[in-house]
């Protein structure tokens, strides 16, 4: 029989606070990465966004896939997913666990630094090459997918349009935030949206290369890296005689023009219920700004040696054991621990995040500004 | 005597979330053991559910090499079944249970052995050969039942059919799990990572058939 046992210790001013406690939590993904394994089959698993993800069996080196199970970055290029989505996880959500948990309740974000006091732009895309445009009215829509190199609490966007006609009573032009599927379009409702009064659309230039409009989230909301999301601007208002102009790359060039989301943009004619892939390397020009949110630094996950005690129980053993500072100077609560394995799909290069694990604690550990904290998880078996 | 048939491979389904068996605590990563004897016409005559207890020291190696992806940091040796040490690298696809027809070194495993099992177990005490012979079982290929849950466990299902056509019925004592993990060069070690012995075993007349489902469980 394997069990697991919790030991967690946060340091910090002098003093150590310490939690044992049995760890409970092997969930159904980390069951389903092994049947994959056992059986040699590709396997359907959803990954840490609830994305359904086909799990190839066969990861090998030489064809650019990573690894199966792995919970400690490899030591080479084939870490497929950011570090920090990868071993123990840390969230503050005591939402109790069951076997068909898919992420921490609520995962506390990996930050490295006090979070900005005003807003910075995060990533964007715009192109100096040769431009087209993406019409925006009715129901057609468009997007572009974003993939933040770090987290980010979103406040605004910026997107480069120019006008068609008169909009003067044809808006709002609103300006969703949704999740993509594992195909990378958008899907479900949008996350937050912001929108753009008619007066201020009439404003705009009426031809290219247009201006960067910006549009103001109503509330804000922190996207993370390795998770696509799209912007999904629409004007439902206008006409294909009263219309925005979503301006974006026209490239024959072999390279991509955006490294992170998809090469192409989207658009949709049916207000966003299906989606077209736009010509060859054309993206919409887009900016994010916002702010590090609170969190905790995730320093890697290390596996200690395996282990034969002399005198069993157990019979041997093991400790996955991983650190996290706080430097965002805000004290951080945790209730939840759990660790993320990995899963390669049958692309090259393609690898996604799956939780293994999840347990709540006994009782919440506050970690203040620059306290340390020690999660590790003694995994033993005995006869 | 018609002698007993084994099928290529025995059919298995995804269990019905009201039909997973509970036999482990929470916080437990183990298996359940089902052994299931039918006669000739696919009549269950015998039963028995259990608690798997016995995962090796090899079920840790391999676990603890394929966690790090363990190819990065030069392998990891493990002891196989024909009594090696075998390299193992995390890149390929290690846990292989997958076993053909007839194959006595991979997937469940049956033997006659009655000696409780010790972490460092690492074959069958006394296999039971595959065959007509007397004292041996037709080993079946291995096929799987994909995950499933319910509210509190989680598992899928490893399960082999041993055919008795030998002529005398054949008592099954031990039975083991045995996966196939893979070196640097690929070459394929077959390795033991669970043995359980069953109290005053089960008999599987002449003619008839031992079903064993080994059903991989985790329990929040």
């Amino acid at each position: 029989m394997l069990t697991a046992k919790l030991e967690i210790d946060k340091f910090g001013n002098g003093k150590t606070e310490s939690l044992r406690q049995p760890a409970r939590s092997f969930v159904k993904n980390f069951i389903s990465l092994l049947y994959v394994a056992f059986a040699q089959v590709n396997y359907n698993i959803l990954d840490i966004d609830g994305l359904d993800r086909s799990v190839k069996y066969s990861p090998s080196e030489y064809s650019g896939r990573g690894a199966n199970l792995a919970i400690v970055p490899p030591g080479n290029d084939r870490l497929l997913v950011p570090l920090e989505c990868i071993g123990i996880q840390v969230g503050s959500s005591d939402t109790a666990v069951t076997p068909i948990d898919t992420d921490l309740g609520d995962r506390i974000h990996h930050i490295d630094r006090t979070p900005e006091a005003a807003n910075v732009v995060t990533d964007a895309f715009q192109w100096s090459g040769s431009i087209s445009a993406t019409l925006l009215y009715g129901a057609s829509w468009a997007t572009a997918q974003i993939l933040v190199p770090w987290a980010v609490r979103l406040y605004t966007c910026k997107l480069r349009l120019y006008r068609y006609g008169t909009l003067t009573g044809r808006g709002p032009l609103t300006v969703g935030l949704r999740k993509c599927d594992a195909a990378g379009n958008p899907v479900g409702l949008d996350l937050i949206s912001g929108s753009v009064d008619d007066v201020t659309l009439q404003g705009l230039p009426d031809a290219e290369p247009g201006t960067l409009l910006e549009v103001t989230f109503d509330s804000q909301y922190v996207i993370r890296p390795h998770t696509m999301y799209a912007l999904v601007p629409r004007l439902p208002n206008g006409n294909s005689s009263n219309r925005l102009s979503w301006v974006r790359s026209s490239s024959s060039s072999s390279q991509y023009p955006y490294k992170r989301g998809r090469a192409q943009g989207l658009t949709s004619s049916d207000s966003g219920a299906s989606w077209s892939t736009l010509s060859y390397y054309n993206q919409h020009f887009f900016q994010l700004l916002g702010r590090r949110p609170n969190g905790l630094s995730y320093h890697g996950t290390v596996l200690r040696e395996l282990i034969k005690p002399a005198v069993p129980p157990p019979d041997m053993q093991f400790t996955i054991e991983s650190f996290f500072s706080n430097y965002c100077g805000s004290a951080i609560t945790v209730k939840e621990v759990g660790v993320y394995a990995t899963g390669s799909t049958d692309r090259e290069y393609e690898g996604y995040s799956f939780l293994a694990a999840r347990d709540v604690l006994g009782s919440p550990i506050t970690v203040a500004a620059n306290e340390l904290l020690r999660v590790r998880y003694v995994v033993q078996i005995t006869v | 005597m018609p002698e007993a048939r084994i099928e290529a491979k025995p059919e298995v389904k995804v269990i019905a979330e009201d039909k997973i068996p509970h036999l482990l605590f929470a916080g437990e990563l183990g298996a359940v053991l089902e052994l299931i004897i039918k006669d000739r016409n696919g009549n269950i005559t015998e039963k028995q559910v259990l608690q798997s207890k016995s995962f090796v020291r090899q079920f840790m190696e391999i676990l603890w090499a394929q966690l790090q992806w363990l190819s990065a940091k030069g392998g990891s040796s493990v002891h196989s079944i024909d009594d090696r040490d075998a390299s193992i690298f995390g890149w390929h696809p290690n846990w292989d249970a997958n076993a053909a027809i007839g194959v006595t070194t991979r997937g469940i495993l049956v033997g006659t052995g009655s000696t409780a099992p010790t972490v460092d177990d690492y074959k069958m005490e006394t296999q039971i050969g595959h065959g007509t012979g007397a004292g041996q079982l037709q080993y079946s290929a291995v096929a799987f039942g994909a995950p499933a849950s319910d509210a509190t466990t989680s598992q899928f299902t490893v399960t082999r059919d041993f055919a008795n056509g030998s002529g005398g019925a054949v008592t099954v004592r031990e039975i083991g799990l045995a996966v196939r993990v893979y070196t640097y060069s690929t070459y394929g070690w077959d390795i033991l990572i669970i043995r359980d012995v069953i109290a005053g075993g089960i008999s599987v007349p002449n003619g008839q058939t031992l079903t064993v489902n080994y059903r991989i469980q985790a329990v929040v």
